[in-house]
């Protein structure tokens, strides 16, 4: 799976022997505050009867508990270093998702003051179908226009063939022309 | 005999053109998918699961069953092929498989993995049919705290047995059934922790935490590894074993289906552990086991069984008991839910087509693999040589998709992004995802149970491990307990370790 550095155990460590575990048992703790405050309105129920927050609010408690062994864990077990955050992927692969959700049936937000407005008309599969392969191709290292332009229209042209004409699917292919 | 007269009326069911169609069309899409590199069963279940949605429940459950079959056999066949495990359980076929096809008997290798895996399908498919109805009536001995307690041991064997730190997998359980709790209760109608957003009163969609966590996080890991695929440029050779391998694996492939099927039934993921035992036992019980690592037939044969064995045994707990044992059997849960089937013992009461009919297509689903793979391994190798940087756009494009038509809300789609990135920081931070889906389909279900229980027992909260009233309930919290124990014993942690690493 991922690279295990645990081996190198020589390697000097500071206060923090598993920078990230230390990183991971700070999560599960402040996921476990966050979802207190997150259910603190909802009512506890008594007795034998749980109310709606019984459940959230137990887990709440036992996310902070194995965080804080998680964090015990770093300060006393070597462990992996955290890896680097690459941010081309997650920016390329999870933005063109978002430009797909974006566009596929157009974007509506209701905006204080003015009301609803259309950001972005129904684009489609047609449209949305090219745009989401193109930006996500930039997520690799490798390029190439000619070809990227190619896959996507190809691609494009297979999506639609298999999930709208094959298996009926009722997703927008082009509304602007009514299909 | 009960038993084959249901048998009987499930072929009624598979055997019509319609089903068979389906059935064939799902495991010829499941391999394609599976043999993708990088693309484990569960990304392709739950991206092929939109194409099910316009199917009668039966045909969909018949299809979605053919494409895990396909998923499974098509990552033996890129563990062989280019020395990269699809996923956890064919971890132990890369090595042995790996080095036949260097050693020139790739074909050999396929072959025996598909014929194991066929004989393992046959011996399963009868366990199940055998063990489906006797199990049914335990399970509706269960009352809530029976099925609350049930629960927590599953999820406490998943976790024991998932990869990596317990205590992590542990955080992870939890963080899922948090999730689940999101959207509005059951019992009062408040909604929770929906931050006044209506699109979370409905809860949050499995599939987009499926396929967020699996899909999306899985893309962004392998875009960060520059790829080594090793494809084989040896011929593959003939598929079918000569005589010798054929004696040498026929006791592996029975020993590994009688091991696999048995751990595929418990509760939790034991189907894991299957390949693992087999290899291990196998390799005990070799006259010369420095053969093992080198190319060994029965290093295939066993694992590669148990495999299958397991793969589909874990259908017990699932159709008996309506409890996912694994990540893959929770999507199948998923699956259901949207044909409005609840997974559990009255399926086969109400539903006896279905569950029949599920049952005896497994058994062709098997037999089906059998025939499309090895006349079409040709176009599975030309498949491992597309390059990653056309196939995770084009990946990413049928998720898109995919859960777009699950409620036909582009909403869905954000939210699925959004997991994409927490699955992306999970996998940074060490943490293993598997166990989080399980918690979140299990979560539902098991805050309904606990708080009946207690609402039964007055507010009783020890009504869970009351040995004189409850002693079902009590003896599964025992035997969580002792795992738990169990997998903190040093010499354990040590030998988990290196069944994990090996």
């Amino acid at each position: 799976m991922q690279d295990d550095k645990v081996g190198t155990a020589d390697e000097a460590r500071g206060f923090i022997k598993s920078p990230q575990d230390m990183f991971a048992g700070l999560f599960i703790i402040a996921f476990g505050l966050f979802c207190l405050w997150a259910s603190s309105n909802l009512t506890g129920g008594r007795g034998a009867n749980l109310g709606p927050g019984s459940f959230p609010r137990g887990l709440s408690f036992l996310l902070m508990g194995v965080g804080a062994v998680i964090v015990v864990q770093a300060l006393t077990v070597v462990g992996p270093r955290l890896e680097a955050w690459s941010i081309r992927g997650p920016i390329f692969v999870l933005g063109a998702v978002l430009i797909f959700a974006a566009t596929i049936r157009g974007t509506t937000l209701n905006i204080p003051g003015i009301g609803r407005t259309e950001l972005l008309p129904p684009l489609g599969l047609l449209v949305a179908g090219p745009l989401t392969l193109v930006i996500a191709s930039l997520a690799s290292n490798e390029r190439n226009w000619l070809q990227t332009l190619i896959f996507a229209a190809a691609m494009t042209a297979f999506c639609i063939l298999l999930f709208k004409v094959a298996l009926r699917l009722p997703i927008p292919v082009a509304p602007w022309a009514g299909w | 005999m009960d038993m084959f007269s249901n048998l009987a009326l499930g072929f009624g069911v598979a055997l019509t053109i319609k089903n068979l169609g389906l059935c064939f069309l799902g495991c010829m899409i499941g391999t394609l998918i599976g043999v993708l590199p990088g693309v484990g069963p569960i990304a392709t279940i739950a991206m092929l699961l939109p194409i099910t949605f316009g199917l009668d429940p039966v045909g969909a459950l018949i299809m979605l069953a053919g494409i895990y079959y396909g998923a499974q056999y098509g990552g033996s066949t890129t563990a062989i092929l280019v020395n990269i495990p699809g996923e956890a359980t064919s971890v132990v076929t890369v090595l042995d498989g790996h080095q036949m096809a260097r050693n020139g008997r790739a074909g050999a290798a396929l072959g025996i993995a598909a014929l194991g895996s066929f004989f393992a399908g046959t011996v399963a498919t009868l366990v199940i049919a055998a063990l489906a109805a006797p199990l049914t009536r335990v399970a509706l001995l269960f009352g809530p705290a029976e099925y609350f307690s049930l629960m927590v041991m599953g999820l406490i064997f998943a976790v024991v047995l998932a990869r990596g730190s317990v205590v992590k997998a542990v955080a992870m359980v939890l963080c899922g059934l948090m999730l689940s709790t999101v959207g509005q209760d059951l019992e009062t109608g408040a909604d929770r922790m929906t931050f006044s957003w209506p699109e979370l009163s409905d809860g949050i969609d499995f599939a987009t935490i499926a396929m967020g966590m699996f899909g999306f996080a899985e893309i962004l890991r392998n875009l960060e590894n520059p790829e080594t695929r090793d494809v084989l440029k040896n011929r593959i050779g003939s598929l079918l074993p000569n005589w010798g391998e054929m004696k040498q694996s026929i006791l592996p492939v029975l020993r590994g289906t009688s091991i696999g099927a048995a751990l595929g039934i418990l509760p939790g993921n034991g189907a894991v552990l299957g390949p693992f035992a087999s290899y291990t036992m196998e390799k005990k019980l070799a006259k010369d086991p420095s053969r093992f690592g080198k190319g060994a037939i029965e290093g295939v044969a066993g694992p590669e069984s148990a495999n299958n064995a397991g793969a589909q045994t874990s259908f017990i707990p699932l159709l008996t008991l309506g409890i996912p044992p694994n990540a893959v059997m929770a999507l199948m849960v998923g699956a259901m839910t949207i044909h409005g089937i609840v997974p559990g013992p009255q399926v086969m009461e109400k539903r006896p087509d279905l569950f029949w009919g599920m049952i005896a297509s497994m058994w062709i689903g098997n037999l089906m693999l059998l025939i499309i793979n090895l006349p079409m391994i040709g176009i599975w190798v030309k498949l491992l040589k597309v390059p990653y940087r056309m196939l995770f756009p084009s990946i990413l494009m049928f998720c898109c998709i995919g859960i777009y038509s699950v409620n036909n809300n582009p909403f869905d789609v954000m939210i699925t992004a959004f997991f994409g990135l927490v699955g992306y920081a999970f996998i940074k931070m060490g943490f293993e995802v598997a166990p989080l889906l399980l918690g979140f389909v299990l979560g539902k279900l098991m805050e309904e149970y606990l708080r009946r229980s207690i609402l039964m027992s007055r507010g009783d909260w020890s009504v869970f491990v009351d040995v004189v009233n409850r002693p079902i309930s009590a003896a599964l919290i025992g035997i969580a307990v002792v795992l738990i124990i169990i997998s903190f014993l040093p010499s354990i942690t040590k030998k988990r370790e290196s069944v994990f690493v090996e």
